[in-house]
């Protein structure tokens, strides 16, 4: 691994003992200064005295699970630190968890690698996080779309738009994604235009994090997670997504 | 100067000068001869011209003939019979009346006639005036409309005067009653009665006023009369004559009785009506008051007597306004009717329908305002209450018909009137028409049969019948019929029905139903889940352990950083760790076993109990639960069952309890196992608050479940209740336990009845 985490400290939270101690070891083996909670309250009272900026944790514990910990650890500054969770199993949608304002969702059992890119990239400022990168992989999904207006508001928001801190919901027709085919973490390239309001474009690419059928009262639709933004939009992204009030990492709606 | 002849001459000249009766002597010739002075003061003639002419022309036309008849009558025979009386004219044309004697005298100058006249004009006059006197007083006396009557006291007061009119009252005609008594014209008791009152006058010297007797009319039968009886005196002072005046006051006796009665009616009326009735002067001062205005505003006749009527109204309107009104009931023609809002003497705001009438004099002056008025308070709040009715019925969506008895529509509601596509204008002629049209022939028998008949006899049916759309379809409809007694005479009133389309709630019914039967298969599919998902749970975490430590063993060896401990140390936590998914892996596959056909076999109750545990062991432990196991069976006491199905009742039950404390603070669950001898008693308990009485019979049903949507099948433990009753066994709430308790009771045997029998 070329990148290291420089001294970075991380809260690793998990009931299974083993697991934490395995997860500690492979992080601060990659340079990282980890701290370790066995549930939701210790992890709390760790992040009340450490300057965490990563805190990787499972869900269902006795005594505090992880959603009440991203509560409790949001309350203050919706941007730090960035919780990513674990979970042996479906404990949480997806949707609901990025909606929270968790900015990962891994499932036991994990893929180390692919565990501490995310966590590496989450670290880096936004700036360089969102710079369009030298080669991409071909997008397999383009979605072009225009709007009346971009509002900004608790949510900077179009009609069947929305702006998250890590990525942004837009809603779909029915159907308009192939039903059969899994878009799950495919790569979508996007490309949409605001006639007034604040902003005019958002375009770039990113990671399909769910997608959704009409849910009840919710309209069908995508959240994506941005990967990289143009250069023409990514400093009032940027900008934009900072002053947001709400954790949510990608909106549920 | 005439010389009175064979007499001396001076005693008779002065004789016949001094006379004021008129002497004279007249020749056949038909001329006076002589005449005394006082002829000329008479007539106004001098005595020279009466002489120069024949005398009858003196005299007054109409009287000449007779006179001279007489005259010649007289030189016939010298006695002139009886006395002559005519007329002669003055000089000034005027007419003198003279009463003659006279004789016819053989004179030296041939026959003369020697006359002596008397002056009678005035006394003429006087009589003629007495005369009409008289009549003209028996004209008043007859036309007077009072009996009039006289009696003479000294006669045995025998009748002298009997007018016109007292032959009237008496029916007696005044030939029969002049000069009779009473004793000859009445009845014997109003005899001593006018009797008594004629003595008791005379006596009094005074007019003595009898205010009513009866008399018997001969004409009229019993009369009534007012009678006046005067006493006249002669000169002495002596009673004479009793003058009687009479009014027939029969008449206006029973006009009085009638107006008496009628008034007394009337103040009957206005004592006892429930209206009001109450009078105002001009100003709007009440002036009458009668007791159900008492009652109805509160003030007592006294009170209310020179109150003005704005005292009974709310405050609020100025007095311009008030005044306008009072204005307006003063100069309406006819009555004026209004509904006011009044106040009683408490202040409590009532409702009055009011109706005034002014009343005028018979110059047509207004005088005063009589009223009448009713409390309608309680009527318009019924009102109000049957119009709010009324539009509920109206803008219910269910379609609702009255009709009489005979089943001719009394009232049909808009939603049936556009139910049955009865143009809405036309609603009156839908009025009378046959309520059974709307109802297709099998629906009719029916409701002839069944509905009418059970609706007659206990006042209402409920049932489900069919009734023609607009387009004649037939619509299946839930129907109340309603049959009305008058609660008075208990005949049917009117028959009413509350129909309900049921087409609507038919086709929910069988979407609800279509819902119900997709939820069941959803919650068996969502159990099913929920139990992969509890699997995934256990197996993932050990997998990440297993692989954590892999891929810790691969840094190490790529760093060279192996020693023996570390290997050991990682290869113990995989052992470790992959017995651990191996267990459960093992529950598992028993687990998932329907169950339902493996034989009844004799397992140890520790395994059965242990094996359960291993899928919620964690889950409790997870969600912080404690969770207690109390084993006081021996750790090896079998019992006869199908394991699989005895552990999927226990795991229900633990499921159970683990949904229900979740979110309860300080949670915990309790696992009793308790050898009975005969069986087993396994009991699960929770710091749940226990069942209720109302639910403890309804969660053994089928899909009852107080779960939230999609987390429970309500089959959990209806499925329990049917696996121990193949047990012989029992699952039921323990009501005694503060907390809630699930108690399952098992026989360790199974008797070879109840093995036979299930194997069947």
């Amino acid at each position: 691994l070329k990148k290291s985490f420089n001294g970075a400290p991380l809260l690793i939270v998990d009931d299974e003992r083993d697991l934490v101690e395995i997860l500690a070891f492979e992080f601060e083996h990659r340079g990282a200064h980890v701290f370790q909670a066995f549930n939701g309250r210790e992890a709390v009272e760790i992040l009340k005295r450490e300057p965490v900026k990563l805190v990787l944790s499972d869900i269902r514990m006795p005594g505090g699970d992880g959603t009440g910990l991203l509560r409790a650890a949001k309350q203050d500054n919706p941007g730090r630190p960035e919780i990513l969770f674990m979970t042996g199993f479906a404990d949480i949608e997806p949707a609901d968890a990025y909606e929270l304002g968790a900015a990962a969702l891994f499932l036991k059992p994990y893929e180390l690698r692919a565990m501490m890119d995310r966590c590496l990239k989450l670290l880096e400022p936004l700036e360089e996080r969102w710079a369009r990168p030298a080669e991409a992989p071909p997008a397999r999904v383009k979605l072009a779309k225009g709007f009346k207006r971009f509002e900004t508001g608790p949510f900077p928001a179009g009609e069947g738009f929305r702006l998250g801190r890590g990525g942004f919901f837009l809603a779909l027709p029915c159907g308009a994604l192939q039903s059969g085919d899994v878009y799950q973490d495919d790569v979508a390239e996007f490309d949409l235009h605001f006639e007034s309001g604040e902003l005019g474009a958002i375009k770039g690419r990113g990671t399909i994090l769910w997608e959704r059928e009409r849910d009840h009262e919710l309209a069908s639709g995508v959240g994506i997670e941005f990967c990289s933004l143009d250069d023409e939009c990514r400093e009032a992204v940027i900008r934009l997504s900072r002053q947001l009030s709400t954790a949510a990492y990608v909106p549920k709606a | 100067m005439t010389r009175v002849p064979g007499a001396p001459g001076g005693l008779h000249q002065i004789f016949f000068e001094l006379s004021t009766d008129l002497l004279c002597i007249s020749g056949a010739d038909g001329y006076f001869r002589e005449l005394n002075p006082a002829w000329e003061r008479v007539l106004g003639y001098t005595v020279e011209e009466l002489k120069s002419r024949p005398y009858y022309d003196f005299m007054h036309p109409d009287d000449r003939a007779t006179t001279l008849q007489m005259i010649q009558d007289a030189s016939i025979s010298p006695e002139v019979k009886g006395d002559l009386e005519n007329r002669y004219l003055t000089k000034d044309g005027r007419v003198r009346h003279l009463l003659w004697k006279g004789r016819v005298y053989d004179g030296p100058e041939g026959k003369a006639f020697v006359g002596f006249a008397q002056d009678i004009t005035e006394r003429k006059l006087a009589q003629d005036e007495l005369r009409a006197q008289k009549e003209f007083l028996s004209a008043i006396v007859d036309n007077l409309p009072v009996g009039l009557f006289c009696k003479d006291a000294a006669a045995g007061f025998s009748y002298t005067l009997w007018n016109r009119m007292n032959e009237q009252i008496t029916g007696v005609p005044r030939g029969s009653a002049i000069g009779k008594s009473d004793a000859d014209l009445f009845p014997s008791e109003q005899v001593d009665f006018f009797h008594e009152k004629d003595l008791e006058t005379l006596r009094a010297g005074r007019v003595v006023d009898i205010a009513e007797e009866t008399i018997q009319s001969h004409s009229l039968g019993t009369r009534i009369l007012h009678t006046r009886k005067v006493p006249i005196r002669d000169e002495n002072g002596t009673p004479k004559f009793l003058l009687g005046i009479s009014e027939d006051i029969t008449e206006r006796k029973r006009i009085e009785k009638q107006v008496w009665r009628a008034y007394q009616r009337q103040k009957i009326h206005l004592q006892q009506t429930l209206l009001g009735v109450v009078e105002f002067d001009l100003d709007g001062r009440i002036s009458q008051w009668n007791p159900a205005a008492e009652r109805i505003f509160g003030y007592s006749r006294k009170e209310a007597i020179g109150m003005h009527w704005s005292a009974l109204r709310p405050a609020g309107p100025t007095s311009e306004e008030l005044a306008l009104s009072w204005t307006g009931i003063l100069s309406a023609k006819g009555g004026t009717r209004a509904t006011d809002e009044n106040v009683t003497r408490e202040g409590r705001s009532i409702f009055c329908e009011w109706y005034h009438t002014a009343l005028v004099d018979s110059e047509g002056r207004t005088v005063a305002v009589a009223s009448h008025v009713l409390d309608v308070t309680e009527q318009r709040r019924l009102k109000k209450n049957q119009e709010r009715l009324l539009s509920v019925i109206a803008a219910s969506s269910d379609l609702i018909w009255m009709a009489d008895p005979d089943l001719k529509s009394i009232y049909l509601n808009p939603a049936l009137v556009r139910f049955r596509g009865i143009a809405e204008e036309s609603d009156g002629a839908s009025r009378g028409t046959d309520v059974m049209a709307a109802y297709p022939d099998p629906a009719r028998r029916l409701m002839s049969e069944t509905a009418f008949r059970a609706a007659i006899e206990t006042g209402s049916w409920l049932g489900e019948t069919e009734i023609l759309d607009a387009a004649g379809r037939e619509t299946p409809v839930s129907q109340l019929l309603i049959a009305h007694r008058s609660p008075e005479s208990g005949e049917i009133e009117y028959f009413a029905a509350v129909i309900r389309d049921l087409t609507e709630a038919r086709r929910r019914e069988q979407l609800i139903e279509e819902q119900r039967l997709k939820i069941v298969a959803t919650s068996k599919m969502s159990a099913l889940g929920e139990m992969a998902g509890s699997v995934a749970h256990e197996i993932n975490n050990p997998l990440a352990i297993i692989s954590g430590r892999a891929s810790q063993l691969r840094t190490l060896a790529q760093t060279d950083r192996l020693d023996k401990d570390l290997i050991g140390t990682a290869a113990e936590k995989i052992l470790d760790t992959a017995h651990r998914i191996a267990r459960i892996i093992r529950g598992l596959r028993s687990f998932s076993r329907d169950g339902s056909r493996d034989p009844f076999a004799a397992v140890a109750v520790q395994t059965i109990v242990e094996e359960t545990l291993e899928f919620c062991r964690s889950k409790f432990q997870n969600h912080g639960i404690r969770f207690d196991l109390e084993f006081t069976s021996p750790l090896d006491a079998s019992v006869e069952c199908r394991s699989v199905q005895i552990s999927q009742v226990l795991l229900n039950l633990l499921n159970n309890a683990y949904d229900a404390v979740c979110e309860l603070p300080d949670p915990w669950i309790r696992l009793q196992v308790e050898d009975r001898g005969e069986g087993l008693r396994l009991s699960v308990t929770d710091c749940g608050p226990g069942v209720s009485p109302e639910l403890r019979d309804r969660i053994f049903q089928p899909f009852f479940t107080t779960k939230e949507s999609g987390k429970g099948t309500g089959l959990g433990l209806s499925i329990s209740q049917r696996i121990l009753a193949d047990h012989s066994g029992r699952i039921e709430v323990d009501a005694n336990s503060p907390n809630t308790c699930f108690v399952v009771s098992l026989p360790k045997r199974q008797t070879p009845l109840a093995e036979g029998r299930l194997q069947t």
